[in-house]
């Protein structure tokens, strides 16, 4: 009987879990070209001068070009500036985009190696000490839950909270501080590796680890806290 | 086979992070499931976690303001003409 309870609740998480991946699909379609459409699809109208192919590019990419510029420049609008360089010698290169990277990796290079030249990072020294993703207020003197913490599959309505969610996950990212915020967007918004951000942001591979780590711990507490708050996710 | 030592919930949740990018050692990650097995609090926590790194991956890009967008619209445009000069 447990084992059963047991089996049914891990595939009803599975169940759930799959349809918050769904979500990426289901959302961002809201484009004249759906998100599904590759990238490389659209480098090919952009060659044929499709002016709405470039916009949906722009679209995709200039909120991560932004926020990787500013983690080398002083201000929004240098970081601005560098994104506008960027797809200008994206337009120039294009002809010549090999696709031997995927394109976001190309695009997010070319952004980097502008940012550098433009601007001296601030924080040259990082504090990348671990710190307690969770609050130790919330532990008991024996390093266990006071209060445990509910499975977000469980809160979720999986079918009309998608919006209001995900519209509190992309505050708690755009009120994340430098470095996290660059980090986190080319980590787990972006989805690159570990390594390539550690290559375009020319930190260490743990210090990354380090930095999403705290970056995603911000996120899940802000979701938590929405929901606490009678966030209405039903 | 080393006894796996154990580990307690504020210690675990320090671990899901790296444990999520398979940057764990062994050890770790045998002491973090071996912890998780026996608690569901921690087993709710990293649900929350890979909830929010999913979520995360998938917000719409920010909207532009229009006059962002006008701005590199016209940037293409101007290069589009000036290529076609050539």
């Amino acid at each position: 009987m447990g084992t059963q309870c047991k089996a049914s609740r891990q595939k009803k998480r599975k169940t759930l879990v799959y349809r918050v991946t769904q979500w990426k699909i289901v959302t961002v379609g809201a484009t004249n070209y759906p998100r599904r459409m590759e990238d490389e699809v659209l480098l090919d109208r952009i060659l044929k001068g499709d002016r709405d192919a470039f916009t949906e590019l722009v679209r995709r990419y200039q909120t991560s070009l932004v926020r990787l510029a500013r983690y080398y420049v002083k201000s929004e609008s240098s970081a601005e500036d560098v994104a506008q360089d960027t797809w200008i010698a994206v337009m120039r290169g294009l002809e010549k985009f090999e696709g031997r990277s995927s394109f976001k990796t190309w695009l997010f290079r070319i952004a980097a190696n502008r940012a550098r030249k433009t601007g001296t990072r601030e924080f040259r020294v990082l504090n990348v000490d671990p710190v307690d993703p969770v609050s130790s207020a919330r532990f008991n003197e024996a390093g266990m839950w006071r209060e445990a913490p509910v499975p977000f599959t469980e809160l979720i309505n999986d079918k009309l909270a998608n919006a209001e969610v995900l519209e509190a996950c992309r505050n708690a990212i755009r009120e994340l501080p430098e470095p996290q915020q660059s980090v986190v967007t080319l980590r787990d918004v972006e989805g690159l590796s570990t390594r390539e951000v550690s290559e375009l942001l020319e930190l260490s591979e743990a210090n990354v680890r380090v930095l999403v780590h705290r970056g995603r711990a911000k996120i899940r507490e802000s979701l938590e806290g929405s929901l606490k708050g009678g966030y209405s996710w039903h | 086979m080393a006894l796996t030592k154990s580990i307690n919930c504020h210690e675990a949740v320090a671990l899901v992070s790296d444990y999520l990018e398979g940057a764990l050692s062994r050890r770790d990650a045998r002491r973090l499931e071996h912890h998780l097995k026996g608690c569901k609090a921690c087993s709710a926590y990293l649900d929350q976690m890979r909830v929010t790194i999913s979520l995360t991956g998938s917000v719409a890009p920010e909207d532009l303001s229009p006059e962002a967008l006008s701005r590199l619209v016209d940037v293409f445009e101007k290069f589009q003409r000036e290529g076609s000069q050539d």
